[in-house]
């Protein structure tokens, strides 16, 4: 029988996972996740730094809209110079509009990106989708999940303490 | 039959005790069996009649050119740019109302945004064809768009035109991510309860993975946070941006320093009209009464009702200005407006967007989806002749009499504008089907919150 990956934990509410989580989490425990329909602002702080990096890449990717928007603008003008009533080639009012736009889809498009990158997405599988009773996550059920590659991880010792909490436990095979 | 759910005293107006599994049900129910098919099909049915319409307005538009259409001297801005801004502005309030309530943590909200941002989607669509047909040679529309080409031409971007492009493909660009993130979810779970392998995969794949791990809720609400923020300035930014559009030209009657909010308020106000509309076909075909609520209604007559006033504002202002300002030329465009041979226009808007529009005061016309419809109907035609009263008249009086002239719009000229729903419809009337129409997630975590277990 190979290795399992780790513990499957499932609750019926999502109060029991939020303590059951942050339990584990104070134990020693880091590479757990909880799986719920939704997101559990209770635990949000335990993940929240990865999450946090979003808004500044954000800025960034406007920045770098900014830059394009201008260069693009500007270039063009410059690439063909056109002489309107001796107005000046490189009109800044005039090109914000342009320039905010791009500002915006460039934000857009880095937060977006962002939140595939770091969250490995898409992906076309996942061995927690063979898990029993895993499709529920999406819908009403509450899972919480410690890998098997956790330093505190022992098997006897944390199934005895997950079957305390939750109504019932599965392995995960890879 | 369920009995109509009573008006519930909870956040999110929806019954407190709902479970999971009842909004599961309620949302990811019709993908499998559809409550209503004789009505979707009917609905379909007429989508594609449209389509046909649009499709065979458009053939004949380009064998023979943008003369068929009724614009000629002097009124070069007939249907193609008037049907524009009326789409285009009904497409604003779906992001808008959405990214909104987010910010301001509106938990009634998640009833209503995926069908609001569908709206959008296929609105602004319904919106940017007009541009593209109205070019005379639609299939050269890339070289409004910067592309290193051989003859060495850039777009003018000190033009409002090119604004315009680029103003059409941010809003659609950034509309698409804000829905297609926050469905994503969603799609996990249409995908874990389909039974067929093929809606399975279909499924899947729109849902990328999506697993419900804390690790991605955390950066998915960053990341909508991050969206919704955007989605703001940019309904303000693309809808003042086509009042510009106006500004720019010469004609009197177009450069009221009011354009830009009066446009803003306009669009949110008419895409108000049809959101209250698709939300009351939309609760009635899905059967989803328990999820949109008469609340839900009752609050956006209340909306449409602040928004309409906002118009109205800058109907007030509008009038106002001309005899303020005292330039000979203004007023003869407002008396041409008032008294013109287009009068019908700003009577009717009157009417519908000022007058009908007060019936929304009482609670009983609210909160009934029959009444609340009726208004939302007349407000969607007061929009369009308001439209009408704003782009037509002036172009008809020039500076000089002589160049004074007529408008009347042609046969194609309606039969593109009413396939145009066409256009609408069938797209939406197939996301009915396919795609969950409520945020589900979202309000099952909002009534985990009001009852505080989550």
């Amino acid at each position: 029988m190979p290795e399992s990956l780790g513990l499957l934990a499932e609750f019926d509410a999502p109060q029991p996972l939020v303590e059951a989580s942050l339990h584990a989490w104070a134990m020693g425990y880091r590479r757990l996740d909880a799986f719920a329909p939704f997101p559990l602002e209770a635990l949000l702080p335990l993940f929240e730094p990865r999450a946090s990096r979003v808004p500044g890449i954000a800025c960034f990717g406007a920045l770098l809209g900014v830059a394009l928007a201008l260069l693009m603008q500007i270039g063009s003008v410059l690439n063909y110079p056109l002489n309107v009533g001796g107005r000046p080639l490189i009109a800044v009012p005039s090109l914000m509009v342009v320039t905010f736009l791009f500002a915006v889809v460039g934000a857009a498009l880095a937060a977006v990106l962002t939140l595939l990158i770091t969250s490995r997405l898409p992906r076309l599988h996942h061995p927690l989708f063979g898990a029993q009773a895993f499709e529920r996550a999406s819908d009403d059920g509450f899972f919480l999940f410690i890998e098997a590659a956790d330093p505190l991880f022992d098997d006897q010792v944390t199934r005895a303490w997950l079957a305390e909490r939750a109504i019932c436990i599965h392995e995960v095979q890879p | 039959m369920k009995p109509e759910p009573l008006l519930h005293d909870t956040g999110h107006f929806v019954a407190r005790d709902l479970s999971d599994q009842q909004v599961s049900r309620q949302v990811f129910g019709p993908l499998q069996q559809f409550p209503r098919p004789v009505a979707w099909r009917w609905l379909f049915g007429i989508g594609i009649a449209l389509l046909m319409m649009y499709l065979a307005s458009a053939t004949v538009l380009l064998a023979n050119g943008v003369g068929m259409w009724g614009n000629n001297q002097p009124v070069h801005w007939g249907f193609g740019i008037l049907n524009y801004i009326w789409w285009l502005g009904i497409g604003h309030a779906g992001t808008f109302i959405s990214a909104l309530l987010w910010l301001i943590e509106r938990p009634w909200r998640h009833s209503l945004n995926r069908l609001a941002e569908l709206m959008t989607l296929m609105a602004v669509i319904c919106a940017a064809l007009y541009p593209i047909l109205h070019l005379g040679r639609p299939w050269l529309f890339y070289w409004t768009m910067p592309y290193p080409n051989e003859m060495g031409l850039w777009p003018q971007f000190k033009s409002p035109t090119a604004w315009d492009m680029f103003a059409i493909l941010s809003y659609l660009s950034v509309s698409v991510l804000f829905l297609l993130v926050g469905a994503i979810p969603d799609f996990a779970t249409a995908r874990d309860r389909a039974t067929g392998v093929l809606a399975q995969r279909l499924y899947g794949l729109m849902a990328l993975g999506w697993r419900g791990s804390q690790r991605h809720w955390a950066l998915w609400r960053q990341t909508t946070r991050v969206l919704a923020m955007l989605a703001i300035p940019l309904v303000f930014a693309v809808s003042s941006g086509y009042s510009f559009l106006l500004t720019m030209g010469p004609q009197s009657g177009w450069h009221s320093t009011l354009f830009p909010p009066y446009f803003v308020a306009g669009a949110v106000f008419s895409g108000f009209a049809l959101v209250a509309l698709l939300a009351i076909g939309v609760r009635w075909l899905l059967s989803i009464e328990a999820l949109i609520t008469r609340r839900h209604l009752d609050m956006l007559g209340r909306l449409l009702l602040a928004t309409g006033w906002m118009t109205a504002y800058g109907y007030l202002a509008d009038l106002f200005m001309p005899f303020y300002g005292g330039d000979a030329h203004e007023i003869e465009v407002l008396m041409t407006r008032l008294a013109g041979p287009h009068a019908w226009s700003f009577w009717l808007a009157i009417v519908c967007n000022v007058g009908v529009l007060q019936a929304l005061w009482w609670r009983s016309v609210r909160q009934r989806p029959g009444t609340l419809a009726a208004v939302a109907l007349a407000v969607l035609v007061g929009m369009w002749a308001e439209r009408f009263m704003l782009l037509i008249p002036p172009q008809t009086r020039d500076f000089l009499v002589s160049a004074w002239g007529g408008y009347t719009p042609t046969l194609w000229d309606w039969t593109l504008f009413i396939g145009s729903f066409g256009v609408f419809l069938v797209p939406y009337s197939l996301f009915l089907r396919y795609v969950p129409m409520v945020s589900a997630f979202e309000v099952k975590q909002a009534l985990h919150k009001e009852r505080g277990d989550a």
